[in-house]
């Protein structure tokens, strides 16, 4: 059975690329954007285009966290530790994956200090999919 | 999100809050919504699971395409293939969310560092083995000595909360009685009223 994965970020140019990807693989998406009209219309484009593909956009990235089985952290320096905070008590023992960007890059240390329990994995646009491919065998 | 499951435990073992602490480490939190699945049949089963709230079933399909449900899951029981979770090999059963579930999952190593780590849990899972024995032999005799209709009151004797929840034709196939007799035990035991 294929994972269900939970993406923040998701309607960025990172996010949009990797949900496509993994919607290609099969995998059931959970998208999350602060921005609620562009992530519905990502939601749908994505859909129309695989749809037998289970993709759902979620509000709030605690639930959407509980339901996925790998998290995947597609965010800013600054925002990446908050979400991290909010979403540990359900993420607890699940692969956390930190999306780099070359400019910005996030340390890794802080997010395993938050997430003290989690399987956490640092990777690229370009490794990230098999990464997620590795974890789901 | 821990509370059944620790009470649980605390009615079989005595725990302090640092183990309690320690144990909820170990468990990954999952949120199924109505109709998904835990583990589809041929898959291996890597999690053996705690039902915190919600409802599942696990069942298996024969070759003309009947279900056969083994087992009931709701708030505060366990529910895995063992065979698959123990051994890694291919289940033969499908575990599917009856309404909207929150379970605690645990995976084999876990399972095992888990007991290390916490050696009362080598106890807790004893007595939840043998509890799980007895009644899956009294199952097998009751379906062997039994009358259908003796079978449906014990359930309703054992589990009243689950007949409510769980439509006729999911109790007839856990029975492994066709709809209809279910149907029809319903309305004599009505009609003797």
């Amino acid at each position: 059975m294929k994972s269900t994965i939970a993406i923040t970020g998701a309607t960025n140019t990172a996010g949009k690329l990797l949900s496509e990807q993994l919607a290609a693989k099969g995998f059931s998406l959970l998208l999350l954007s602060p921005d609620t009209a562009a992530l519905q219309a990502w939601n749908n484009d994505l859909q129309e285009k695989f749809p037998l593909v289970n993709i759902d956009s979620m509000q709030c990235s605690y639930d959407a966290s509980w339901q996925a089985d790998i998290l995947v952290l597609n965010e800013t320096k600054e925002h990446v530790l908050e979400i991290a905070t909010h979403v540990k008590n359900v993420v607890t023992r699940k692969p956390v994956i930190v999306l780099q960007n070359n400019e910005n890059a996030i340390c890794m240390q802080a997010i395993k200090a938050a997430l003290p329990h989690c399987n956490i994995k640092e990777a690229t646009k370009d490794n990230i999919v098999t990464i997620i491919e590795v974890i789901n065998n | 999100m821990f509370e059944v499951i620790i009470s649980n435990i605390k009615k079989k073992v005595a725990i302090n809050d640092e183990e309690a602490e320690k144990l909820k480490t170990f468990f990954t939190p999952k949120k199924l919504r109505k109709k998904q699945y835990l583990l589809q049949e041929g898959d291996i089963s890597h999690y053996t699971a705690f039902v915190e709230k919600g409802l599942l079933r696990s069942f298996t399909i024969d070759d003309k395409g009947h279900e056969h449900i083994m087992q009931f899951a709701s708030e505060d029981w366990w529910i895995s293939d063992l065979y698959s979770f123990l051994t890694e090999e291919p289940s033969d059963y499908s575990i599917e969310a009856l309404e909207e579930t929150e379970l605690l999952l645990i995976n084999r190593n876990d399972y095992e560092n888990m007991m290390l780590a916490v050696p009362k849990m080598e106890r807790y899972f004893r007595i939840l083995t043998q509890n799980s024995l007895i009644s899956m032999q009294r199952r097998i005799s009751g379906k062997m000595t039994l009358t259908a209709e003796q079978n449906y009151k014990k359930l309703m004797e054992q589990r009243p909360a689950l007949l409510q929840r769980v439509p006729q034709h999911m109790i007839a196939s856990f029975l492994g009685i066709a709809p209809e007799t279910l149907s029809r035990i319903r309305k004599q035991m009505a009609s003797s009223k």
